[in-house]
Order: C-alpha cells, then structure tokens, then sequence
C-alpha cells in the first residue's frame, strides 16, 4: 500500500472508526484517541497491508483497541459520558438520536454491540464480521438474531 | 443439513433477508410448519437496526501523510551531493592525475554522506493536505456540477458520511406526479447532510442516485454564505410507496421515524 492509499483510507474508513468507537466506548475523547493510534500503527506497517484488506484491518485494530480500553477502565467507566466531545452541528434531533442508540447499545453486551454496529453502521457481510471478530459466521448470525430479538424487545417491549 | 430447534436461529437472518437458497428455504419453512409459534414470532418480527449517526472524526487532517516529500528532498540531496562529488573527482583528476585521486574520493564519500543524513531528518513537514484537498477539487469538477439544476450521481460511501432525516416537523410533504404520469408520489423530508470532503455547496444542485435501482433524490437547498461542507440543510425524496398507503395523509414525524425510516433511511446508509 502506498502514502496515498492510506490516506484514502483516512479519507474513506476515519469516519466510520469513530462512529464505531464512540459506540462502543461511549467516550468521544477517549475513541478519538484510539483511531488515532490505530492510524498511527497502520501508517508504520502500511506497506505491508494489502489495499483490499485495509479497511478489515483498520476495523480489527479498533476493535482490539477497544476491548484493551474496556479492560482497562472496566472499574472507573463513567457512563455519563455518552457523547464525543468534538461534534460539530449535532441539532436537537441528532442529540436525541444519539441518547436513544446509546440507551440502546448500553443495554447490548460488548459482543452484541459490536456485532450490530459492524452490520448496521459498516454494513459488514456476516462472513466479514466473523473475521473481524474472530467468530464463525454461524456464531455471527445467531448472535445478531438474538441481538435484534433484544432491542426489538427494548423498543417495542414485545418478545419475539 | 436439517434445520432444527437446536440451530433455527443460524438460519433466521436469511430467512428474513430473504438470502436462504432454494432448499435451505424449502427446510426452514418445513420446520417452522412444524414450530407455529416460532412462525409466528417470525412474522411479527421487525428487523430493528440502528439510526446512523452523523459523526465524524475530529482533527481528521492530522491523520494524513505523505511520505513522497521526505523521498523527494532525499533523492534531492543526494542528487547534489553525488553531483559535487563529481566535479570534485573531475576537478582533482583534471589537476593532479594519478595522484591522490582514491584519498580524495574517499575523503568525500565519508563527508558529504553524513551531512545528507543530517539534513535529511528534520524534513518531514508533509504538505500532504494541499495535495488531497486540490485532488478532491480536481474529482469535485468532474463529480459536483456547478450549474443549478444540473444533476449528479452522489457515492454515499466516499462523499457523504451521513443523511439524517429532521423528523422534529409535524408534516412532512408528499409529492403527488403529474396527472396521467406513472411517477409514483414522492416524500420530502427535509434531512441534514454532512459532507465527508470540504466542498462548497453550490445552490439548488439536484443530486440523484438510485439504490437497488430505486431512484432518490437527495436536494440541496440554496443556503447563503454556507460554505461548509459539514452543515447544509437539504432535503430528501423517497419513493412514497413505502409509506402504507392509509397513512399518506397523515404523514407525521413519528409516523416517519416508525414506519418510514428503518426501511427507507438505513437503505441509504
């Protein structure tokens, strides 16, 4: 890969490393952190990534990344903080938007959170999210069928 | 394989998105004749998927590089340096030939080197968002006419990173079409885009693409001294057919964002 497909992928997948992060660390400061190491490793090992297999790559490494950051502060996560601190032009709506999918995504547990959010936001094959999540794509699919029941439940509060 | 109680749900999301093969479909139903209540969750089942969020990475410039600057001043260097060593071989060999000539030369060799390295190291001020940005501007001519009503096909992957639909007005606007047209009506909703590049937002520029063949329209509206590509308020025409048909009078924000958004929003995402 060379200087300038990485930066395509900067252009093309930061975005949706954030939005990934942000929901899965409920911390803005903190998702802005780790896209930013992520990209700092992908940069020192770019040319040994094939262009194809960027974007799997970079979602992996967040991934990973998050799971170190949950490790981490698993004993002082402050759940107040569910927004990033850096947005710019979120309306009233977009705000509300946001604290509905956080209430939702918190009631996910971290393996659900991240399947949905592969799917949903990415749109990630299910073959794509089982390599990214070292999962078999059976375990992917039951997993996001039982994850879809569970929200179908928190919203409707009707059990399927 | 035969699909049981025990690994349904393997099969579930296929079913549901349509995506089973003839005999994995032909198994699944067989077992759900054999499982009426399975069926009938089945059926009640609305795939709940997430509203997406316009967000975007902050300081995203800083994640940029270019390498090509710090190759460009070493070969640069290097290219005098190999130069001068060269006028100084033939000058010394025009002078004095035969003599000294390899102390000279290696005398050299060991010199000039270490101060190329020396200077190379510091250079590493990567101009690298000019570049970018002038190459989006050059794909922007092509992408993004500048002529009112001029039409353009919008990548939602690379030029957009979100659509989200303002669901707070009461009413949203259904388009009927012409008399005697075979258009079907249209919605409008008024939704906020957030460009992924820097752009300027040319006036009343009708973007258009289709998904899954279907046409929308995604409308900008004229937005004076907004020149931000993060901010621009535009508006968005779907298929009113995806609205049941006993509620097109009565087109409400939650009607919206309960029977409208999941299927018609997250197609765009």
């Amino acid at each position: 890969m060379t200087a300038n497909d990485y930066n395509q992928c900067v252009r093309d997948h930061a975005d949706g490393l954030f939005r990934f992060a942000v929901s899965l660390l409920s911390d803005g400061t903190e998702a802005e952190d780790v896209v930013q190491q992520v990209f700092e490793k992908f940069w020192k090992r770019h040319q040994d990534v094939d262009v194809g297999a960027a974007k799997a790559y970079l979602f992996t490494s967040v991934h990973r990344a998050c799971i170190d950051f949950f490790r981490r502060r698993k004993t002082t996560r402050n759940t107040t903080e569910l927004l990033p601190h850096h947005d710019s032009g979120i309306t009233g709506h977009e705000f509300e938007t946001k604290q509905l999918v956080q209430q939702m995504l918190e009631k996910l547990t971290e393996e659900q959170k991240t399947l949905v959010l592969l799917r949903d936001y990415e749109g990630y094959s299910y073959k794509e999210i089982a390599e990214i999540m070292n999962l078999t794509e059976a375990q992917v699919k039951i997993n996001l069928f039982r994850t879809r029941k569970k929200l179908q439940f928190f919203l409707t509060g009707s059990p399927i | 394989m035969k699909i049981t109680i025990n690994n349904y749900e393997e099969y579930a999301l296929d079913y549901l998105e349509g995506n089973l093969n003839t005999e994995e479909h032909q198994q699944f139903c067989l077992f759900l004749d054999l499982h009426p209540e399975i069926k009938e969750s089945l059926e009640n089942f609305e795939e709940i998927k997430l509203p997406g969020l316009a967000m975007a990475m902050p300081y995203k410039d800083k994640l940029y590089r270019n390498s090509s600057n710090v190759k460009r001043l070493g070969f640069y260097f290097r290219s005098i340096a190999a130069t001068f060593l060269l006028i100084i071989m033939v000058a010394v060999l025009w002078n004095n030939p035969g003599e000294k000539t390899n102390d000279i030369v290696q005398e050299n060799k060991v010199n000039i080197p270490d101060e190329i390295e020396h200077k190379e190291l510091p250079v590493v001020a990567p101009k690298s968002e000019e570049k970018i940005i002038s190459k989006n501007k050059a794909d922007l001519v092509k992408n993004y006419p500048t002529n009112p009503g001029d039409k353009a096909k919008i990548n939602l992957v690379t030029d957009i990173a979100s659509v989200t639909p303002d669901l707070t007005n009461e009413k949203m606007e259904l388009i009927e079409p012409e008399k005697n047209s075979d258009d079907t009506p249209l919605i409008n909703i008024p939704v906020t885009v957030v460009f992924i590049d820097k752009i300027e937002i040319r006036p009343i520029i009708d973007y258009s693409y289709s998904i899954d063949q279907r046409p929308v329209f995604l409308t900008i509206d004229e937005e004076e001294d907004k020149k931000e590509s993060n901010f621009s308020i535009g508006r968005l025409l779907a298929k009113a057919n995806l609205i049941p048909t006993g509620l097109r009078d009565e087109i409400s924000g939650s009607t919206l964002r309960e029977k409208i958004i999941p299927e018609t929003y997250m197609d765009l995402k």
